[in-house]
């Protein structure tokens, strides 16, 4: 069959690897694919080949060889000993099946049990030794002299509140009969348990990162060289340069010396190559007459300086680039050199190298080029070593890959072999692993909780003593002095104050006085919060007294007095990093985290919960997400992220296309160049910056409160009286519907109308108009748009207020130049007396005043500005430099001088402020909120008038289909639906107006509508998202008003977004899980049912059998359940399977996400279950039919038929049964059988061929041997 | 091993004889050793190397056909795949597993397959296409990439040199 006697027939085929012919003891085979002049090969030729890449060819299990050209496996077959009898034995073949099958056997549990141990089991260990440790500082277990009880359920609220639930006893019996209640408290500590590991894992990187980020800062450098100055003393200074200048006396020694000290501290400040080159200078002048010195000294300086350049990182980072090993040292006395700018190649003793700032946490850097030459041949070696050498070894790891894959497909059978085989997975490594895991876990538990709770019991003690030994000595000093009477005395006149007082008392004092009795009794103890408290109180502590160990070890050195002793120093470093990482991560984590939860909970309050929720409640998305309340935080910070974006995309809008620039100063534009943020947190003061996030957070706050609060609590409800804002609870109850409709309509609209350009357009449009409108009426156009306009600059006074009010027009024509010749008010006043025809006067006022004209200007530009000046830019006041800068001595903190604010920018511009300057801007912003008001409130209105309407069309469906109780129904719904808003028919409106929009711009309605091309109209004023406030306009690229902008298709902008695809991902998933497990309980239960009935109809069994399949209430249940369990399961898998390409999804069209999610999950189950139904239904349905046609005097139905069949009619008709029917259930059930046996046969034959063939392969192979490819394709 | 070698390296001989591809003239330097090859290559047409003749020794290994010949011009030839003592450096002439960059597919790397007549059509191809994403001789692909005149002139140079013409046109 292999060899090639007879292929040989083809003349002249050569080997193509030795290039001989065919020879009787050698013939050619053709074992894969390649044709042409090198169709053929020797055996042994390729042997060789194979062999000198170092391939064992003999193992007859060995991994598929592939040829070079064609990339086919070269076609082998098993040779098998001469030995191997004719029939296999027996007992070789059950030995060889089993030891296969336990095998494999062995590997799925230890997988499962790997797994299950590794991920589950120190989920469980992270619990328990919590709790264990938690027990043992209590010195009691919460349920008294039960230690497993205790350790299962812990501490629950249960405990206090409903004591009797768990009150059995934790015995055998009582764990039998509490098994749900058992499950549910391990699942609770599961999620428990996950949770704080995660939010621990988290935290510990952002806090590493964070350190990380400062250390490499290079400002974190120049501040600890402010705390700590350089690291060489003068001396040091001094003896290095005699070291190198022995003929050099003292005195010029110490001047150099002091020069380059001076030199290394200017650099520090500022590490600008300049400071060196005017050093040489001054060098230069000072040694003037040392010639030698001189010039050396010049040498070594300019040495320095072009070195410098060279390391200008290293420079710059001082250090933290540099890693804590001693292969640094090169580099580090390259650093040296470059700050003394002296050449000592020969003098580098160990003591002088010195880490500005070593670390030994810090992981080692990939070593600089220049300098690490040493370190990096060690590498070298290694990692030659890892490889197994360059040039000969480089086969035999190849080899060995190939062969760790031949030892892969060697168990192709093993199922998890591979996996298994890898990690050399056994039960006591994987107990061992997890042992490790448990000691770790319970390491880390002692350390980070037990040791600081244990501290922090005393320390809160300590703390709560003190606070109550004050509180007590406030209140009797309050009791001994008269103030109690007269407060007494003060309330009862002013009856506010003593509401106010009461208030207090019960709010804040009695809580107080509530949660210390509570901590001191542990009624609270099952709290977490309470719990950490104490850990919390030691960290606290921890971290206060490493802040004051920091300053404690820098007393007495400054920038000028450096600290010498090394080790000193890095104590300093290390703590002064950590001090800034604390420092950071707070303004961070504030910034990051809780300005957006706050937000969002603004939000909450003043929009979310007074539309959705009842007038009464305050938060209504802790009322969604009840199951589990740290989700609320998340959704609170999403809400708040997504309105702080959206509000910094409207500022961006107003700020690119209607103000002036400058205006907005004082808002952080995104193109500043000020803006550093780490920077800038390490180098001002915590308080300063504490004080600014709490103000710009209140002001936030304030925004959110005023200007959707007011809406949805004051105006709306009480000052209007309409609930045109509240949803009608049809649309708001708390349901998966509800919820789910809403955020689904919020995702698409939001898709659709946030990057809408026409919305964009039209909106810019409206705030163009309303802004110039009020800025001309306020006489803010000057300030506000930079736009002069000669009328703002004063005002018309007219004679009385009758031409004021009345006659305004009259009074004005009546002075010809009216605006032409301004008087002043004392003017105007005489003149109204001698003129008695002119009864108006212009009277300029106000002043001008010099204003940034860039919203980029530094801080302290930003003082100097706001002063009234003289129409040619005199100051009218002196600028009182001095309070300026007292001020910023004062806000300034330590590293004030480290602050370099980028000044290119920093410009004014002359405008106009009117009089009353303050009133009219704040009217300004109250008539941005009126108008923003109008704006939002009137889409929303009419989005939801939109969609109701349109829903009308249903009406006449429902009303002629007859279905009249609905059309009751809906006319109410509808009728409503005028009456309240609600966010799905907004939403939807919302949708629906942007598409019009998109429409009419399209195909320039307008024309139709109006000769010239006119933007705001009712049908246009669409788009704008309902709910939502103006934000969603953003500064869009150059949008020409009038015509349309093309724009992806709807779908697209729909569908093609990460969010959108995840979500549409989930629920396919879910309904193809729920889809399939349907599929596979109805054939359970069909087949169920026609068992039960061919056992009893065939065989007559017992009635008593009729219990079993007997459908009662509870099987509908079960059946339910089931699958509803199974859908969760088929939904939860197929995704956890598949969450790797949900992270690909984003890039696939959506299309294609649904071709391979239904491929994935679907495809081939369905096809199967669809053939099993179909059978299965053959079978049962037959006997119906059957049954049905023959007795068809007895039920009225085939429905009757059925329910027969299924064994749901009682006992009493089973006795009736004709004869027919056990006839034909018999030759079903026996067609059935005869089926399955006849399956079951095949089966059982081919699993004995594939275990005669394993054995074969396992017992009596012996190698392989050439095939030639074609045989292999017909065979 | 050497017999192998040696019977496949007369059959190629043979081979080449009878059916010489045009351009290239290679055969063993010695008849008492078939390891050592001496080849002259012309320079292809439409390349710098227009009009020159290469000189070039094909070392083979004990073990060939397993393992690739090494092929060295002498003189030295500018150009970027060829390092400055004359190796060549082509993915043919590479064992397979030596490329630690897997720049190079396996199927273009050195196997049986191959022989002394595609090397030398190779590296006729390699004079014609430098390959500058594996260079050799980095001075010659920097050249080659960023001052094409004057890489050609200097090759024009060199190859008027190897004919005996000297600098005259430099």
């Amino acid at each position: 069959m292999s060899s090639l006697e007879g292929s040989g027939a083809l003349s002249g085929a050569t080997c193509r690897i030795c290039r001989g012919e065919a020879t009787d003891d050698n013939p050619l085979f053709h074992p894969c694919k390649c044709k042409g002049s090198i169709k053929y090969l020797h055996e042994p030729c390729l042997l060789e080949w194979i062999e000198a890449r170092n391939i064992d060819i003999n193992d007859p299990h060995g991994a598929a060889i592939y040829c070079d050209i064609c990339h086919h496996p070269f076609q082998f077959k098993t040779t098998y000993a001469e030995t191997m009898p004719e029939k296999i034995p027996l007992r070789l073949l059950l030995t060889n099946t089993s030891k296969l099958y336990l095998i494999k056997l062995k590997n799925t549990v230890l997988v499962t049990f790997a797994l299950g141990l590794l991920v589950g089991g120190t989920i469980l260990a992270w619990n328990v030794s919590g709790k264990l440790y938690t027990f043992v500082l209590d010195g009691k277990l919460p349920y008294k002299n039960e230690f497993f009880k205790s350790l299962w359920f812990g501490y629950s609220e249960d405990m206090t509140t409903n004591r009797d639930k768990l009150a059995f006893k934790f015995t055998t019996a009582g764990v039998y009969q509490n098994i749900p209640l058992l499950v549910t408290a391990l699942l609770e500590n599961i999620k428990f348990s996950v949770s704080q590991i995660g939010l621990l894992l988290l935290l510990h990187l952002a806090l590493y990162f964070q350190y990380d980020m400062i250390v490499r800062e290079d400002v974190f450098g120049k501040m600890v060289f402010h705390k700590i100055g350089p690291s060489y003393s003068l001396e040091d200074y001094k003896n290095r340069l005699r070291e190198r200048f022995p003929d050099v006396d003292d005195e010029m020694l110490e001047q150099v010396a002091r020069i380059m000290r001076n030199k290394e501290l200017l650099k520090q400040e500022d590490g600008d190559d300049l400071d060196a080159e005017v050093d040489v200078g001054d060098v230069g002048d000072v040694v003037a007459d040392r010639h030698e010195l001189d010039e050396l000294v010049h040498n070594g300086e300019l040495d320095a300086s072009l070195e410098d350049r060279e390391n200008e990182e290293e420079e710059e980072n001082l250090g933290p680039d540099s890693a804590n090993d001693e292969s640094d040292h090169s580099s580090i006395h390259s650093h040296d050199d470059s700050f003394t700018g002296l050449r000592l190649p020969e003098e580098r003793p160990p003591e002088f190298a010195e880490n500005p700032f070593e670390h030994p946490l810090r992981p080692v850097q990939p070593p600089n080029p220049i300098h690490h030459h040493e370190p990096e041949e060690p590498r070298i070696q290694l990692a030659d070593v890892f490889a197994g050498g360059a040039d000969i070894q480089q086969p035999q790891l190849q080899q060995q890959d190939l062969e760790d894959e031949a030892a892969m497909q060697n168990e192709p059978d093993q199922g998890g072999a591979p996996f298994v085989m890898l990690l050399k997975l056994r039960f006591s490594t994987v107990l061992l692993y997890f042992l490790l895991a448990v000691v770790i876990i319970n390491a880390y538990a002692f350390v980070s909780y037990f040791v600081p709770t244990v501290i922090g019991y005393q320390l809160l003690n300590l703390y709560l003593g003190t606070i109550k030994t004050i509180g007590h000595g406030i209140s009797t000093a309050y009791r001994l002095s008269g103030l109690r009477n007269l407060n007494n005395n003060v309330a009862q006149k002013v009856p506010i104050l003593s509401v106010i007082e009461t208030w207090i008392e019960t709010n804040v004092f009695q809580n107080a006085q509530y949660y210390y009795n509570c901590y001191r009794d542990g009624s609270l103890d099952y709290l977490t919060e309470v719990r950490l408290l104490p850990g919390l109180v030691t960290y606290s502590t921890f971290v206060a007294l490493l802040c004051v160990a920091s300053e404690f070890i820098r007393r007495g050195y400054n920038r000028t007095h450096g600290m010498t002793n090394k080790k000193r120093r890095l104590v300093f470093q290390i703590l002064f990093a950590i001090r800034c990482t604390f420092k950071v991560f707070t303004l961070f984590f504030i910034e990051l985290a809780g300005f957006p939860i706050l937000a969002g909970v603004m939000l909450d309050i003043s929009l979310i919960a007074p539309i959705l929720g009842s007038p009464t409640t305050w938060l209504w998305v802790t009322q969604v997400f009840k199951f589990w309340s740290p989700m609320s935080y998340i959704i609170y910070w999403a809400i708040g992220t997504l309105y702080m974006y959206w509000f910094a995309k409207y500022i961006g809008m107003i700020r690119q296309y209607i103000i002036r620039p400058g205006v907005l100063f004082f808002i952080r534009s995104p193109d500043d160049p000020n803006i550093k943020i780490l920077h800038d947190s390490l180098i001002h003061p915590m308080s300063i910056q504490l004080s600014r996030l709490c103000l710009s957070m209140f002001i936030y706050a304030v925004f959110i409160i005023a200007g959707f609060g007011i809406h949805t609590r004051l105006l709306f409800p009480y000052v209007f009286k309409t609930r045109i804002l509240d949803a009608h609870p049809l649309f708001s109850t708390i349901g998966f519907v509800n919820v789910g409709t809403m955020i689904l309509g919020f995702i698409i609209a939001k898709n659709l109308i946030e990057e809408n350009p026409n919305v964009k357009a039209l909106v810019r449009h409206y705030w163009m108009t309303v802004m110039t409108i009020i800025a001309r009426k306020l006489r803010l156009s000057s300030f506000i748009l930079g736009k002069d306009y000669a009328l703002e600059r004063g005002h018309v006074l007219y004679r009385n207020s009758f031409y004021h009010f009345f006659a305004t027009k009259t009074a004005q024509w009546s002075n010809p130049d009216l605006f032409s010749n301004p008087k002043t008010v004392m003017q105007a006043r005489t003149l109204f007396k001698e003129n008695k025809d002119i009864h108006a006067y212009f009277v300029p006022d106000g002043t001008l005043m010099r204003v940034p004209s860039s919203d980029i200007v530094s801080r302290n530009y930003v003082q100097t500005m706001f002063l009234p000046v003289t129409k040619d830019d005199k100051l009218l006041k002196p600028l009182d430099l001095k309070r300026i800068k007292e001020r910023n001595r004062r806000n300034a903190g330590e590293f004030a001088y480290l602050d370099h604010q980028n000044t290119d920018f920093d410009d004014y511009f002359i405008c106009y402020v009117p009089p009353h300057f303050k009133l009219r801007y704040m009217t300004l912003i109250g008539l941005m909120w009126l108008f923003a008001s109008i704006l939002i409130f009137s889409i929303a209105v009419l989005s939801q008038y939109t969609t109701n309407t349109l829903s009308a069309v249903v009406l006449p469906v429902l009303w002629m289909s007859g279905f009249h109780d609905k059309l009751t129904a809906f006319k109410t719904l509808i009728r409503e639906g005028y009456r309240q808003c609600n966010f799905q028919y907004t939403s939807f409106g919302a949708i629906i107006l942007s598409l019009a929009l998109d429409f009419y711009k399209e195909h320039d309605l307008s024309r139709y509508f109006f000769s010239e091309v006119v933007v705001e109209d009712g049908d246009a004023n669409g788009g704008n998202e309902g709910d939502e406030e103006q934000p969603v306009v953003a500064n869009a690229p150059n949008v020409n008003l009038n015509p349309a902008v093309p724009r992806q298709r709807a779908f697209d902008l729909i569908f093609e977004n990460f969010v959108m695809k995840s979500i549409v991902f989930s629920l396919l998933n879910f309904l193809g899980g729920f889809l399939v497990t349907l599929t596979v309980s109805v054939m359970i239960y069909f087949l169920r049912y026609t068992a039960a009935y061919a056992t009893r109809t065939a065989l007559e069994f017992a009635p008593s059998l009729k219990k079993y399949t007997m459908l009662s209430g509870g099987g509908v249940e079960m059946f339910k359940t089931l699958v509803f369990v199974l859908s969760i399961f088929w939904f939860v898998f197929p995704t956890i399977k598949s969450s790797g390409q949900l992270i690909q999804i984003n890039n696939q069209r959506f299309a294609d996400v649904i071709k391979m999610i239904w491929g994935l999950n679907l495809a081939a189950p369905v096809k199967n279950l669809c053939k099993a139904f179909l059978f299965i239904t053959v079978v049962v349905g037959g006997p119906m039919v059957y049954e049905f046609y023959f007795s068809s005097t007895k039920y009225r139905s085939f429905l009757d038929a059925m329910y027969f069949i299924k064994l749901r009619t009682p006992m009493e008709h089973y006795q009736d049964m004709t004869t027919s029917m056990h006839y034909s259930s018999m030759i079903v059930c026996l067609a059935t059988l005869s089926v399955a046996i006849y399956h079951f046969v095949h089966i059982m034959r081919f699993w004995f061929g594939k275990a005669v063939q394993d054995v074969k392969d396992q017992v009596y192979a012996k190698g392989r041997s050439l095939e030639n490819y074609e045989n292999v394709e017909t065979s | 091993m050497s017999k192998t070698a040696q019977r496949r390296l007369l059959k190629e001989l043979q081979q080449l004889m009878r059916d010489p591809p045009p351009g290239i003239v290679a055969g063993p330097q010695d008849e008492s050793d078939l390891f050592l090859w001496d080849c002259l290559v012309q320079g292809p047409p439409d390349s710098p190397y227009e009009g020159g003749v290469f000189e070039a020794q094909l070392r083979f290994p004990r073990d060939y056909p397993l393992s690739p010949p090494k092929l060295t011009f002498v003189p030295s030839v500018l150009h970027p795949n060829v390092y400055p003592n004359g190796e060549v450096c082509i993915s043919i002439l590479h064992a397979p597993g030596e490329d630690p960059n897997q720049y190079e597919l396996a199927e273009e790397r050195w196997s049986p397959v191959q022989s002394v007549e595609k090397i030398l059509l190779s590296v006729v191809s390699m004079l014609s296409e430098p390959n500058v994403e594996s260079g050799a001789n980095i001075d010659a692909c920097v050249l080659w990439r960023d001052n094409r005149p004057e890489f050609e002139r200097q090759v024009k140079r060199n190859v008027l040199k190897s004919l005996g013409f000297g600098e005259s046109e430099a």
